[in-house]
């Protein structure tokens, strides 16, 4: 319980990742680099700084609390200097108006599940429970593993949400007490997966057969993204390969244990304003996201395949 | 902080010390978080209101019971309230009934029930909890049945009333500046439902200020 690694968020009555009523525990930390990415803070393991202009009062506070000369003011405008900055995070406790923010703190397993207890009631009477989510939270495999076994043993339902870019050690540590497993498959064409998320794909591949095979529930998912993978020929292969897990499944376990579905996702903006908080550039601008009919279209390309698919 | 200090800012109504006034805001804990702190200030504070009200003797010869109801009254009692000390400014809508402060629940939906569950309603006549839900959290019957799961849980805890608005803020924008438009959209307001366009600009900007909790 003493176990301890760098969360960015506990979201509390979270109803899309999973059954019920559920908290999601995100985790710092990715192996990928999406450029889409809806949570850019997730993605570096360590915390980080987040500075929202639009709420700064122009104080001046955070200058004199600074030990590395990461503030500035000039003409009545405060200026984050990124590049001085060692995360002392002595500007955050003096920045009333909450321009300045810490995103992630390092907190132990029993940490989380004190906060993770506080909504049992609400698990309990849904059927819900906690997913882990991040960021990629098979990157903090021991830390993972000991909030999902706490969660067992307080028998909360669990799921994890990965990218499946990670050892498969890493993954096979969490499945025994991960009842549900959300992973992205977002290419199968190797060059063109690493271009969108900066890694190949052979190992997502790979790790997602062998947990076809371990017989847990999963669903497969695509963030359907133009210019990356939205045409038809793009997801029916994705979904041929959804079909390979089920086969695989299938062979490995006669009695058809959990299931295998796959979900669309429709690429959205929402996340377009994190960036620039995080000092990071939004390389997303130009992407529309896709029309209704574009994924319904690509919904049904999928369910030609013979599996069971679905939009969220 | 020293309490003539505070006091004096509460005065001033926090001209120029808006600094301040965010510490109030931001840095200081608030009801409607599942923390502990906070919600023990609120049972004080309910304890303190019931020992001085209940069983008093009315000039018809009942008693005097609470109740934790105030209808549309939070924007009438703002008006004729001064600044508060967690930052509110004078004159403006006070949180209704037991519904935490107008953006100060963060944490969402279960903690602002964890939070409300912490009263003791069996020694009131009545509380009123408002939530106030966008259509999308609720789409399906998967959200139909999470809303069950949330008002069952929050009976469970020992609450006693709760109502939900199912809007998002920008259909309620939209119907401020054309009303016309919008005629038919219903809202609960506090104990009652109504036509958003009759109701008052201050009540209607009350509304759309309300937390809206988000699915994600």
């Amino acid at each position: 319980m003493n176990t301890a690694d760098v969360v960015f968020n506990i979201q509390r009555f979270s109803l899309h990742d999973g059954p019920g009523i559920r908290t999601t525990v995100f985790l710092k930390g990715c192996s990928m680099r999406c450029f889409w990415c809806h949570n850019p803070e997730g993605q570096h393991p360590e915390p980080e700084l987040r500075y929202f202009p639009e709420r700064c009062i122009a104080c001046g506070q955070c200058v004199l609390s600074c030990p590395n000369h990461a503030h500035e003011m000039h003409d009545g405008t405060h200026a984050f200097l990124r590049e001085n900055c060692e995360l002392s995070g002595l500007c955050v406790e003096t920045c009333f108006s909450r321009a300045l923010q810490m995103e992630g703190r390092a907190m132990t397993v029993a940490q989380v599940m004190d906060e993770v207890l506080s909504d049992k009631a609400f698990y309990e009477s849904s059927g819900g429970g906690v997913t882990l989510s991040g960021g990629e939270p098979a990157l903090s495999k021991d830390f993972a593993r000991e909030i999902l076994e706490a969660c067992k043993v307080h028998r909360l339902h669990t799921a994890i949400e990965t990218c499946g870019e990670v050892p498969w050690a890493s993954l096979e540590a969490l499945l025994p007490f991960t009842d549900l497993i959300m992973m992205d498959i977002k290419h199968l064409d190797e060059s063109k997966h690493q271009r969108a998320t900066g890694q190949p794909n052979d190992r997502i591949l790979s790790n997602a057969r062998r947990l076809a095979s371990s017989g847990k529930t999963i669903i497969v998912r695509t963030p359907i993204v133009p210019s990356v993978n939205d045409t038809e020929e793009e997801i029916i292969q994705i979904a041929t390969f959804v079909r390979e897990l089920i086969t695989l499944r299938t062979s490995a376990h006669q009695n058809g244990n959990g299931e295998i579905r796959y979900e669309l996702l429709a690429f959205h903006k929402l996340a377009a304003g994190k960036y620039p908080s995080l000092g990071l550039e939004y390389k997303a601008h130009d992407i529309e996201p896709p029309t209704k009919e574009k994924m319904t279209s690509l919904l049904n390309a999928a369910r030609r395949c013979g599996i069971e698919a679905s939009l969220r | 902080m020293a309490m003539k200090d505070l006091l004096k800012m509460l005065s001033a109504n926090f001209e120029g010390l808006e600094k301040q006034r965010l510490l109030f805001v931001n840095k200081t804990p608030k009801y409607g978080n599942d923390n502990d702190e906070a919600d023990d200030i609120m049972r004080w504070v309910f304890d303190e209101f019931y020992s001085v009200v209940n069983g008093r003797t009315n000039t018809k010869g009942g008693v005097y019971r609470i109740n934790m109801l105030p209808t549309t009254c939070h924007v009438y009692f703002g008006s004729v309230t001064g600044a508060s000390a967690d930052g509110r400014k004078a004159w403006m809508p006070l949180s209704e009934g037991i519904s935490p402060v107008q953006g100060a629940d963060r944490k969402g939906p279960t903690a602002v029930l964890k939070s409300a569950g912490k009263m003791d309603h069996v020694r009131t006549g009545g509380t009123l909890l408002n939530q106030k839900f966008t259509p999308q959290l609720l789409e399906g019957e998967k959200g139909i049945e999470n809303l069950s799961h949330l008002v069952r849980s929050y009976f469970t805890m020992g609450g006693h009333h709760i109502q939900f608005n199912v809007v998002n803020a920008e259909t309620l924008r939209a119907a401020q500046v054309n009303p016309e438009q919008h005629r038919d959209l219903i809202v609960r307001v506090a104990g009652y439902s109504d036509y958003f366009c009759d109701l008052s600009v201050a009540l209607q900007d009350e509304i759309i200020a309300r937390t809206e909790h988000q699915g994600f």
